[in-house]
């Protein structure tokens, strides 16, 4: 006969700090900044990382986020949902997630409006939809299901993207709208994705900003991007391995005093610099919003 | 017009393989605006699984070098696609594919570097587990170990190599500048990775150790090793040696058991 001594009880985080971000700058966390955060702990409004580097339960990054969350709040960005994709949704990954999700604690959990598999292949990479009924029908479903599983909204990121379908029937900046209000899901407004897309599509990044109308939107996101020529047509990639670009700081002032007051987050992916360049984009960030007016031209 | 999972299909494979993308010339052409712009969808997915698969085995790419070794990404990603919306599973099946790989051949130790390195990927990720209470760790001073049986923190894996992988992942290291001269034919390795703190852990053991630590690992109770292993003193060392390490996660007493 089997008799268990006493088996120690799991302990749920202890989460020091808040449980919802506040109308500040923070910055997304990469690995190689735990010890320089912890040492330091600058006063940074909030950290975001990526949902799935998280997921080993007790593992040593889960260690890392657990103690700075006693002392900054969270956000929870997921990459691979694929909510997007035909393929039926990936309940492990979600139930994963959820897991994640009761034992930091995070304010805001957020994923794209993208799809990153089919036929249960993943390409790891956030790809577009076409803007239809279709497709938008297909994703309010999708969204609706996580949510209804997480028992909470989700924030939805816009993508950058590289090509369009000839065959969708509205623009990206009515499509998220609309994506919004039939889901029930918030909006991530990732202003560098904007004009990514808007450069590399031709369209007005403004006009896009001015059509999303700013009760939808809980987050910002800045982050930097590469520019190619091709065959003498500048081509924007989404690489978040440089700093915030002119262009898209002036956009973000464009935004003011509407998004004055949503959370705004510093991403920075690769080729990661030290730990006060990340904190100076974010400071310069807060002091747009803080600037309290709006440029115009 | 394709519908929705018959365009994610061709997008799909468009992107892993660009023959097929030249082959569908005219859908491109119907379906995008800007269909020659594939190629930073099939760029991003190149670079995504190649980060991700040296981000697990950094020594392996530094063997074969970084070109070899985008090839090689390639290869395997047609081999074993990824299932997992998460990115960090997608390297699991390298070391087995290795092994049936024949342009690696002329490294018969890779595969053995490459379980290393995964397990070493593996006990990052997974969890050291609460150590065994006061009361579990005096039940085991007080002796009696035959009625003992113990789960491992899940971080622990142990491996058995043909080759010196130790070595030859100690001295490929990023932050290694030594050049030794490592005999291929010393004989492999016995290893215990494990999680400590702060850190993943490798030691090495002996072949009695190890062969009790496995068995131990695979949840036999204490008392059925007695007479399988180097005796009494052998087992009450392996279990003292996991007690100092936090190797152990949970301890059941097995009663009556004949």
């Amino acid at each position: 006969m089997a008799s268990p001594l006493t088996a120690t009880p799991r302990v749920t985080s202890v989460t020091g700090a808040s449980q919802t971000i506040p109308a500040a700058a923070g910055i997304g966390l990469r690995a190689e900044h735990y010890h320089a955060l912890l040492q330091t702990r600058p006063a940074i409004g909030w950290l975001e990382v990526h949902s799935e580097n998280y997921f080993g339960e007790g593992s040593l990054p889960l260690t890392w986020l657990e103690r700075l969350r006693e002392h900054y709040p969270l956000s929870l960005h997921g990459v691979g949902l694929s909510l997007g994709s035909v393929d039926p949704l990936d309940l492990e990954h979600l139930r994963q997630l959820k897991q994640l999700i009761e034992r930091v604690q995070p304010a805001l959990v957020s994923e794209h409006a993208a799809w990153c598999s089919v036929d249960g292949r993943h390409l790891h990479d956030l790809l577009p939809l076409p803007y239809t009924e279709e497709a938008l029908n297909h994703l309010v479903n999708r969204i609706q299901q996580a949510q209804d599983f997480l028992g909470r909204p989700l924030l939805i990121e816009n993508l950058s993207s590289y090509v369009q379908y000839t065959h969708s029937t509205m623009p990206e900046w009515e499509f998220m709208p609309e994506l919004a209000r039939r889901s029930g899901c918030r909006l991530l407004l990732d202003i560098n994705n904007v004009y990514v897309s808007a450069v590399n599509h031709h369209f007005d990044a403004r006009q896009y900003l001015a059509a999303i109308p700013a009760a939808l939107v809980d987050e910002v996101h800045l982050a930097g991007h590469t520019r190619r020529v091709i065959d003498g047509v500048p081509f924007l990639i989404d690489t978040h391995d440089q700093r915030v670009s002119d262009e898209v700081w002036a956009l973000y002032r464009f935004a003011m005093p509407r998004l004055a007051s949503v959370p705004v987050l510093i991403e920075w992916d690769a080729a990661l610099p030290a730990l006060e360049v990340l904190l100076s984009e974010a400071e310069h960030a807060q002091s747009i919003m803080e600037s309290d007016h709006a440029v115009t031209a | 017009m394709l519908s929705l999972p018959e365009l994610q299909r061709q997008f799909a494979s468009a992107i892993v393989d660009a023959h097929a993308a030249a082959q569908h010339e005219s859908l491109w052409h119907d379906t995008l605006l800007n269909p020659g712009r594939l190629t930073a969808y099939r760029n991003n997915f190149r670079i995504n699984i190649e980060d991700a698969l040296a981000a697990i085995y950094p020594v392996v790419r530094r063997l074969v070098g970084d070109e070899f070794f985008a090839a090689m990404t390639r290869i395997y990603a047609g081999h074993a696609p990824s299932r997992s919306g998460n990115i960090h599973h997608f390297g699991a099946h390298l070391p087995e594919f290795l092994r049936g790989f024949a342009p690696t051949r002329p490294l018969p130790y890779l595969p053995d570097v490459a379980r290393l390195e995964l397990a070493y990927h593996q006990a990052f990720h997974a969890g050291a587990g609460a150590p065994l209470s006061d009361v579990q760790q005096q039940r085991i001073a007080a002796g009696g170990y035959a009625d003992l049986m113990f789960t491992m923190q899940p971080a622990l894996r142990l491996l058995r190599s043909d080759y010196p992988a130790l070595r030859i992942w100690l001295a490929n290291r990023a932050d290694s500048d030594e050049v030794p001269t490592i005999d291929l034919n010393a004989g492999g390795d016995r290893l215990l990775i494990y999680r400590h703190l702060d850190e993943v852990e490798i030691t090495r053991l002996d072949e009695p150790h190890y062969r009790l630590l496995a068995l131990l690992a695979a949840g036999h109770r204490v008392g059925t090793l007695l007479n399988a292993v180097s005796g009494p003193s052998a087992i009450s060392r392996v279990i003292q040696f996991g007690l100092q390490r936090q190797l152990f996660s949970e301890l059941m007493i097995i009663e009556n058991t004949p």
